[in-house]
């Protein structure tokens, strides 16, 4: 396992987690501030994707363009792409969902599904079955070599245009009229609509600004990739659905650490042999020991009552987090007489138990050390780390921002 | 009361439609019976021939040349006789886009349809799933393209194109021959990839080659993770099983991720054009190599007649396998004609005999269904070795 090979499983991950970032953002805007998912969001990737790629040879660049001409064809193309997904991605909205704002939550969620079938079927129709293919003269390709691995200059385009726009986008939502309409219509639609916020405006806003990053980013997928195909949005939309729950649904800063994680794990998981992946376990072993030792003692310690506030008390505690087994485990079963305590007890059993199976995970991958798992696993371990983190934190890695939603 | 009449009329309306429909399926099946029970004087009889293949999808082009191939086949062979009966020969064209969970439904709309035989499927994935219900039906089926090795024997399915447990050693014997000491071997998880690929794997691990398996699943487009595997293992060459889809992006990865001198192999599944365009260009696909089955154009019995024909026809040439759905068609009517009769159980019995003249030369069908070299044919090659040189492919 050279370095070599680390940083390249390093650097696709990056960018396909990038990639499935543009994505995730438009579902988990959808959902901030709709609480419902737009299946149709990975359609509405893969038209943004074939429109760009239309324009493009429409305008008729090919080798011979000089590169300033070549960079405005670009720039016209992304726009037209740009303006176009927008526009579909509000007419979805007008079309399939406002009129059953307020119906059961069902309901809108099949009409998604409606619209993303249609969608696939609009776009055979229009462009056909086949993949449609980039012709190689547009394709920008020009390499990098960086540690002695080299990588294509769009790798880094993607990376720093997709960092650009959510930085942008979290200054739209933060500081900006439109952001904070957005923000309130999250939190509460009907108060908001009686404050003065015309939340139907706001929700088509929400509705192209996802729309219009999706376009970007079928753009980037259709250059980096040289082709698209009908189902590919299905996919696509399918993996960064996953990252946006990942990392918390709802929550933006969630849905890029989310699509960061899964593009990491899907390379690192069928790269690394089982020894390097062990040092993720240890890793986390050592945060989950730093927060069963330390930091949660601490504030517990905080929630003691003045009046019973003394050191043994204060020891006892802590006791029952720094050494679980004799202590929370005769706190846990002794009849409930504190309620701190045995709540604590309780708590630091859970957190031991997390710790103890940390633990012996990378015991097993160090004992294997020499296997890999085939890359036929690769989406499998993407669903276990999936349903890993949910399990220890069902709201996503970051969580559900329920009081700041968007 | 007005919605309880609408009902009862609703319900006779269907138990009518129901009827109908019975009586016209029992209509079907007994005409053909009293035709050909009555003997004596000459009379014509239609029979129905179905194309199981993929027009739609990722493998339309190889679905393509073996509709094209196969209504050749029907306009030389329409209105043949046997005894004093003319038989006039009706295709039903049916697409499963190259999807195994689509195939099964299409087998059955062929069956419903009254169908004598079945040419296909196009993929092996397809063949697999399609066959139980075939052979619940009675139905003879013959695929020019479907090579999974597994797929022989069963008891109604042949194929005029040549095996992968052959080819699969093909190759592998091509990669001892150009002295390759390190093989990755990439599938798409598909039944005709997978069953390949393991043939190669098997025959280069006895000729002491180091092999490692990769799999990417078909429809990606990221191969990114596997590329970097294929990299740190730095073998001589790479060997993608699948179709020519996810084989063009794969090496175009491999090409861009700065793998230089790595030579590219593959099945036929690979050996389409339309790879050049897939990978981005010819520079990233030159030198790749692939196999297919059969014997060689240049030494069949009616190629040049055969490619006059299909590009009069078409417009372009024969695609991968367009001969071989040819002979498909022809294997049935010979069959016909040997037993005189078009019951698919009697078609079956024949295939197991007949010896076929076809555009591939003289062929027939083993024990087991796999396709056979007879007479004049039966030196020739049964593996045609190809290479890409400037965005076409040439063969060795």
């Amino acid at each position: 396992m050279t370095f070599e090979h680390i940083f390249r499983l390093t650097m696709s991950g990056l960018t396909v987690g990038m990639v499935y970032a543009l994505i995730a953002l438009g579902y988990t805007m959808v959902y901030g501030v709709l609480e419902f998912i737009n299946f149709a969001h990975g359609e509405v990737f893969t038209i943004g994707g074939y429109i760009a790629i239309t324009t493009l040879v429409w305008l008729g660049v090919d080798d011979g363009t000089p590169i300033g001409t070549k960079v405005g064809y670009f720039i016209i193309a992304l726009s037209v792409s740009i303006v176009l997904t927008a526009l579909l991605g509000w007419l979805i909205e007008r079309i399939a969902y406002r009129p059953l704002r307020g119906a059961s939550r069902i309901i809108p969620l099949l009409s998604a599904i409606g619209v993303s079938i249609f969608l696939q079927n609009a776009i055979i129709l229009v462009w056909g079955p086949e993949a449609i293919v980039v012709p190689t003269s547009i394709i920008p390709d020009q390499f990098v070599t960086v540690f002695g691995v080299q990588i294509r200059l769009l790798a880094f385009v993607i990376i720093g245009s997709s960092v650009v726009l959510m930085a942008i986008l979290t200054y739209i939502i933060k500081s900006t009229r439109i952001g904070k309409a957005m923000r309130a219509t999250s939190q509460d639609m009907e108060a908001a609509e009686m404050m003065g916020i015309e939340t139907n405006k706001t929700i088509a806003f929400t509705f192209i600004v996802g729309s219009s990053l999706a376009a970007i980013g079928g753009f980037l997928v259709a250059m980096y990739y040289g082709s698209l195909k009908f189902d590919t949005g299905f996919l696509y939309g399918l993996k960064a659905f996953t990252a946006a729950v990942l990392g918390g649904i709802g929550n933006i800063p969630g849905a890029v650490v989310g699509s960061l994680l899964l593009g990491l794990v899907e390379n690192y998981g069928v790269g690394l042999k089982l020894g390097g992946l062990a040092w993720f376990f240890v890793v986390g072993l050592m945060l989950g020991l730093y927060v069963q030792m330390i930091r949660v003692p601490a504030r517990r310690k905080k929630h003691i009552r003045d009046e019973v506030r003394t050191p043994e008390y204060e020891a006892q505690v802590v006791n029952v987090y720094r050494f679980p087994i004799p202590y929370a485990l005769q706190t846990a079963l002794a009849p409930r007489t504190d309620a701190l305590l045995s709540v604590s007890a309780r708590h630091a059993l859970r957190l031991f138990a997390g710790n103890v199976f940390l633990a012996s995970m990378a015991v097993l991958f160090f004992l294997n050390r020499d296997f890999q798992f085939a890359t036929m696993w690769q989406h499998a371990i993407s669903f276990a780390v999936l349903v890993l983190v949910l399990m220890f934190r069902p709201a996503g890695i970051l969580g559900e921002h329920i009081e700041e939603k968007v | 009361m007005q919605s309880t009449r609408i009902r009862r009329i609703l319900a006779v309306l269907l138990a009518v439609a129901m009827l109908a429909a019975m009586s016209s399926l029992v209509g079907c099946g007994s005409s053909d019976d009293s035709e050909s029970s009555d003997g004596g004087e000459a009379k014509t009889e239609t029979i129905k021939i179905g194309i199981h293949t993929s027009l739609t999808g990722g493998l339309a082009d190889y679905g393509f040349a073996a509709q094209k191939g196969i209504e050749l086949a029907q306009s030389e062979l329409d209105g043949f006789e046997v005894g004093n009966t003319t038989y006039k020969i009706e295709l039903s064209l049916k697409d499963d886009k190259g999807e195994p969970a689509e195939s099964p439904v299409v087998a059955q709309q062929l069956i419903d349809e009254g169908v004598v035989a079945v040419i296909g499927c196009l993929t092996s994935g397809s063949t697999n799933a399609a066959q139980p219900i075939y052979e619940q039906a009675g139905i003879p089926m013959i695929s020019g393209s479907a090579t999974r090795a597994d797929l022989v024997p069963r008891t109604n399915f042949f194929r005029t194109c040549v095996g992968d447990n052959i080819q699969g050693k093909a190759l592998a014997d091509w990669c001892v021959e150009l002295g390759f000491m390190k093989v990755a071997i990439m599938d798409d998880r598909g039944d005709y990839a997978v069953g390949l690929a393991d043939v190669i794997e098997e025959n280069l691990t006895a000729a002491g080659v180091e092999v490692s398996r990769e799999s990417g699943q078909e429809g990606d487009t990221d191969f990114s993770a596997q590329v970097a595997n294929i990299q740190n293992f730095g073998p001589d060459a790479v060997i993608f099983t699948g179709y020519h889809r996810e084989a063009g992006l794969l090496f175009k990865q491999c090409r861009e991720a700065g793998m230089t001198g790595v030579q590219f192999m593959g099945g036929d599944g690979i050996k389409s054009d339309e790879i050049v365009e897939e990978a981005g260009g010819a520079a990233n696909v030159d030198g790749t190599l692939a196999t297919i089955g059969g014997i060689p154009q240049d030494k069949m019995a009616g190629w040049d007649a055969f490619k006059t024909a299909f590009v009069a026809d078409a417009g372009k040439d024969p695609g991968p396998y367009a001969e071989t759905n040819h002979d498909a068609l022809v294997a049935i009517v010979d069959a016909i004609k040997m037993g005189e009769s078009a019951d698919p159980a009697d078609i079956i019995e024949n295939l197991k005999k007949v010896e076929v003249m076809g555009v591939i030369g003289t062929f027939g069908f083993d024990e087991n269904g796999e396709f056979k070299a007879m007479g004049d044919s039966a030196g020739l090659a049964t593996i045609v070795r190809y290479k890409l040189e400037g965005g076409a492919w040439v063969a060795q």
